[in-house]
């Protein structure tokens, strides 16, 4: 296999010295990778590589399928993960010093203020992105068979980069921190009977405090990121054990019909393929349908690295990670609001605390997490939307929430159950308020379309749909529509907006 | 993999343009936030006052030494961490004899004796934000940061939490004493166990707002800054006796912890 590449013409001695010399080639065994041969060799015999399949389908690299959200998600994380090994060395979880390592970071460590910075902003960007490639694989229908478990995987992922996002916003220990954990923590002990005992367990106490930031600490460095790596791990193995990214099935041709004429002449084949059990790879593809993955599917995602810094670091630039005064926890800021992502969950806490602390949520994870169980049958797989009439019905849920959401929100205020009948016990309050109300109401929309259309996949998108538009004019409303009080204002009357 | 297909093996163009014009976009946003970091603005200062130690120089070997200090970090650790103060990265001339003259940021700081600067900092008297680096953070003039400088007569209430009784330097506390006496605050508000109980305590009324600005709008405007207060307006005195007045609701504060601990300590260091 160790081929000597032969000496172009052109190169001096030095260069081919520095590609060949004993150590560069006990490092890069192979050289670099210049036919086939050892481009796919490169692939699996190198570590970092090796998760990435040696031929790539064409589909797979289309921008518009994937728009490179998973990836970008992953970059993410690796900057987060450098900038933050970096930041720990300058910050001690103490609430006596916290705020003072800030300070410090600002105005006297080299490179403090950009190291913040870039972690601040690629913190929102991946709990952004993430969310964004959770859209895309919902609309893609890629949480189908064999994919189910995997994107079961994919919202626990997404869990734990709420999870660390929120436990990271405590750290800077200022009045924003504060008091959005304090929110924050409060909406977790909403829940009947456990509430109190999650939320004791999430702070160390009552209130935030020293057990809180510590804990929020530990969780931050080690546990999360942690699990977060194992989850990757088999985020991305099971991808290349399902057959790569999710496709549209190819059409049926003689290399699909059965096991015994899934051999191709133009294929080698190695011991396991011919093993019990089909390998996907091999039944939907066509050696056409492939490029090398060294340098094709390489090359773009390096494209994508320098993206994702050259945008962080111009951002980081420009914008400075917010802190304010020192946490005062006598001194509560009027309004006092959770992180942006929790915002919608704020505002429907304000209705109900049943309802935005422990209906909504749980319908949304356990919706998210049932989906691929619930949605079966294999249409539309790996196409946008799957159909024309997907389409439609994925932009017509989309608009015919956001009217049903402000008339709702309208109602609330007017002819609420407690304006309406001033003691009406909490149970009613619980029930009848927007949130439980919308939860129904798309529950009925998204099954009238499933028997309206007999497809589960349709029911699916609307399903989807509303949620998203709903949880976004919610997360709008509570970000730029309320301030002190809670109190309904136009975006520009705010006077501490996060 | 037989057929070795070669025209196979570039990547399209349009990524190879992408590539370089993403890598160069981060390459020069790297190099300018080098550039960021290191042009901090305490630097301008540090040469300013070198060029006028050269100028100011007696001898030819204080002019050589002044040539070749380069830029220095400094800072004042009271207490052990508990208060950092890095004015003197501007102020470089406090201590410095020949700087008597000069304007600030140069001029050097009066002497009080019993106030070692190694052991009192700066910010226990100036308020400000002593660690910051930077003119409007370290003047703390800035959103967030609640103890702006004391500027003018207000530095006056400073010496208010450790010394108690009349100051002979500190005239300003003692006049707004007896204001607060003859405009009849007390009979609404309290000062140690003294006065009604309509308003607030005021016992340690200076920690709770630290900035002059809020208190003088306060007294001309109650209602202005404190939604819903039933206290009355008091614009109708004198501008020097709102200054006053502010000044003894300052200084109505406990004496700094820091200090507290510094106390015994020969010098708390200096590094």
């Amino acid at each position: 296999m160790v081929t000597e590449s032969p000496q172009k013409p052109g190169r001096g001695k030095a260069v081919s010295w520095l590609r060949d010399n004993r150590v560069v080639r006990s490092i890069f065994r192979r050289g670099y990778p210049d036919n086939d041969l050892d481009r796919a060799a490169v692939m699996f015999s190198n570590f970092f590589l090796h998760v990435l399949p040696a031929r790539t389908h064409v589909h797979s690299l289309k921008p518009t399928y994937t728009w490179g959200l998973g990836i970008i998600s992953l970059f993410l994380f690796v900057v987060l993960l450098g900038t933050g090994s970096l930041l720990m060395f300058f910050y001690v979880p103490s609430t006596g010093r916290a705020y003072s390592d800030m300070k410090d970071l600002q105005f006297v460590v080299s490179y403090g203020v950009v190291l913040r910075n870039l972690h601040r902003w690629a913190a929102h960007a991946m709990v952004a992105v993430v969310f964004l490639h959770m859209c895309r694989v919902f609309y893609t229908a890629s949480y189908k068979a064999p994919r189910e478990f995997n994107w079961v995987i994919g919202v626990l992922l997404w869990g734990a980069t709420l999870m660390m996002s929120f436990t990271g916003y405590l750290l800077p220990w200022d009045q924003l921190a504060y008091w959005a954990i304090t929110v924050g923590s409060s909406i977790a002990s909403y829940p009947p009977l456990v509430g109190e005992y999650i939320r004791t367990l999430m702070l160390g106490g009552d209130t935030v405090g020293q057990n809180a930031l510590i804990r929020f600490y530990v969780m931050h460095v080690i546990v999360l990121p942690g699990v977060m790596m194992i989850l990757m791990g088999v985020h991305f193995w099971r991808i290349r054990k399902d057959g790569g990214l999710s496709r549209p099935p190819a059409p049926p041709s003689d290399a699909a019909q059965g096991e015994a004429a899934a051999f191709s002449p133009h294929k080698t084949y190695m011991l396991v393929e011919l093993a019990e059990g089909k390998t996907p790879m091999v039944d939907t593809q066509a050696p056409e349908e492939e490029v090398m993955s060294w340098p094709h599917t390489v090359f773009r995602m390096l494209v994508v690295f320098v993206g994702v810094v050259a945008v962080l670091s111009a951002v980081a630039y420009f914008f400075d990670a917010p802190l304010e005064d020192l946490a005062n926890p006598d001194h509560p800021p009027n309004p006092a609001k959770a992180p942006w992502y929790f915002l919608g969950l704020q505002e429907i806490v304000s209705y109900s605390a049943l309802a935005g602390g422990v209906i909504v949520p749980a319908a949304a994870i356990i919706g998210l997490m049932t989906i691929p169980y619930v949605d079966r049958d294999p249409e539309g797989q790996g196409t946008w939307f799957t159909s024309g009439q997907g389409r439609r019905i994925t932009l017509w849920s989309i608009v015919a929430v956001i009217p049903v959401v402000l008339v709702l929100t309208w109602l609330n205020e007017h002819y609420a159950v407690r304006i309406l009948v001033p003691g009406a016990s909490q149970i009613w309050v619980d029930l009848l308020n927007p949130g439980t109300i919308l939860i129904v109401l798309f529950a009925a929309g998204s099954l009238y379309i499933w028997r309206r259309t007999g497809s589960s996949r349709m029911g699916a998108l609307a399903l989807y749909s509303y949620f998203l538009t709903s949880y976004l004019i919610y997360t709008l409303i509570g970000l730029y529509f309320r301030g002190a009080n809670w109190a309904w204002i136009w975006p520009w009357q705010a006077t501490g907006l996060h | 993999m037989a057929n070795s297909n070669q025209n196979n093996s570039r990547v399209p163009f349009g990524w190879v343009v992408a590539f370089a014009a993403l890598s160069v976009c981060a390459a020069l946003f790297f190099l300018l936030s080098v550039w960021k970091d290191y042009d901090r603005e305490w630097r301008g200062y540090q040469r300013t006052f070198r060029e006028m130690l050269v100028e100011r120089a007696g001898t030819e070997e204080e002019r050589k030494a002044a040539l070749a200090s380069g830029d220095q970090f400094e800072q004042i650790i009271v207490a052990g961490g508990e208060r950092v103060d890095r004015c003197v990265m501007c102020h470089r001339g406090v201590e410095h004899p020949a700087f008597k003259d000069a304007d600030q940021p140069f001029a050097r700081h009066p002497t009080i004796p019993p106030h070692p600067f190694e052991q009192f900092g700066c910010t226990v008297c100036h308020q400000g934000q002593g660690r910051a680096t930077s003119v409007q953070d370290a003047h703390g003039e800035v959103a967030f940061w609640e103890e702006p400088l004391l500027r003018g007569g207000f530095i006056q209430a400073s010496c208010g939490p450790c010394h108690a009784g009349a100051l002979k330097d500190a005239p300003l506390i003692q006049k707004g004493k007896l204001l607060y006496l003859m405009n009849g605050c007390l009979a609404c508000h309290k000062i140690r166990g003294a006065g009604g109980v309509v308003g607030p305590d005021l016992t340690f009324a200076g920690e709770r707002k630290k900035d002059p600005k809020w208190h003088i709008e306060h007294f001309k405007f109650p209602q202005k800054v404190s939604p819903g207060s039933a206290m009355p307006a008091y614009g109708h005195l004198k501008p020097e006796d709102l200054e006053a007045l502010t000044v003894y609701m300052l200084s109505l504060r406990r004496a700094p912890s820091a200090l507290a601990l510094a106390a015994p300590r020969p010098a708390a260091g200096k590094k």
